[in-house]
């Protein structure tokens, strides 16, 4: 399965035309806050870490050499280029998504 | 940048809390899938899984109607099998998450054949059974399965169309 994900990726989905994904996510201000508070602590953590690796580079070195997983190989980027329309707004409490993928 | 991970976590955080800061979301999703990649990932799934059939090949028809044929291959048998399978469009999740197949009536004398051949592997699957002419596949069981089964109380609507050369998939999820 894993690999049939990829071809489809690799292809850039065209063996997925005419899918459409449209939906409206109404999203607790909570929510949002709780999301941009992790944002900027990883933003905060990401940038005191910037001193090299102790073993001279091996962490990333494993990271490179480590066996391919078998999960699917997709980015956020992959799927944004198919994002059709997408609309926020602002209600009590809430903002409100509306959105629509189109391949 | 956006970071997968942190996404990821925040996905899987919102799931323990039942997506409750999302209640009132519905999404849509219209899925068409071709004959050539159902065909990739029906031989995927069941030759690799299942040597006994081989040579899997579906033929999407009009009007609910699919062409599945395959080789049978166990022991001294080494039969072609063909069937016409009619597919009930509507999956009802989520009391009974069951897509029902039934065999055309010129298939009436395969029926004893399919649960022969649901029970070649020793044990029939948990997931289908065969009653007459009647196949339940129980959609519900595969995705618990898979590790999705927490996601089926926010399918609330699932619908399988098939028209010449395309099967189309319907379904909506809702956060209530």
């Amino acid at each position: 399965m894993p690999d049939i994900i990829n071809k489809l990726v690799a292809n850039d989905f065209a063996a997925l035309k005419g899918l459409t994904i449209n939906g409206r996510v109404p999203v607790q201000d909570q929510v949002i806050n709780e999301l941009i508070a992790e944002f900027l602590t990883r933003g905060q953590a990401s940038q005191t870490s910037t001193q090299p690796p102790s073993n001279g580079g091996a962490a990333a070195s494993y990271q490179t050499d480590s066996p391919p997983t078998s999960k699917p190989n997709i980015t956020m980027s992959d799927a944004i280029k198919f994002l059709k329309k997408a609309e926020v707004k602002a209600d009590a409490g809430k903002v409100i998504l509306d959105f629509e993928i189109a391949i | 940048m956006v970071d997968n991970s942190l996404i990821k976590e925040f996905i899987e955080r919102q799931q323990a809390a039942g997506f409750a800061g999302f209640q009132g979301t519905v999404i849509n999703f219209r899925l068409p899938i071709s004959e050539a990649l159902a065909n990739e990932l029906v031989q995927t799934t069941v030759e690799q899984r299942q040597a006994t059939f081989q040579q899997v090949q579906l033929a999407f028809k009009a009007e609910n109607h699919a062409h599945l044929s395959f080789t049978v291959r166990k022991w001294w048998l080494n039969q072609r099998v063909n069937l016409d399978l009619i597919v009930e469009p509507r999956i009802n999740f989520p009391t009974s998450p069951i897509l029902q197949i039934r065999l055309s009536p010129q298939n009436f004398l395969l029926d004893a054949a399919i649960e022969f051949l649901l029970l070649l592997k020793g044990q029939p699957s948990p997931h289908v059974r065969a009653r007459g002419r009647l196949i339940e596949i129980d959609v519900g069981g595969i995705l618990e399965q898979q590790h999705w089964g927490e996601w089926r109380r926010y399918i609330k609507f699932a619908e399988v169309i098939i028209v010449e050369g395309t099967l189309l998939l319907y379904v909506t999820l809702e956060v209530d």
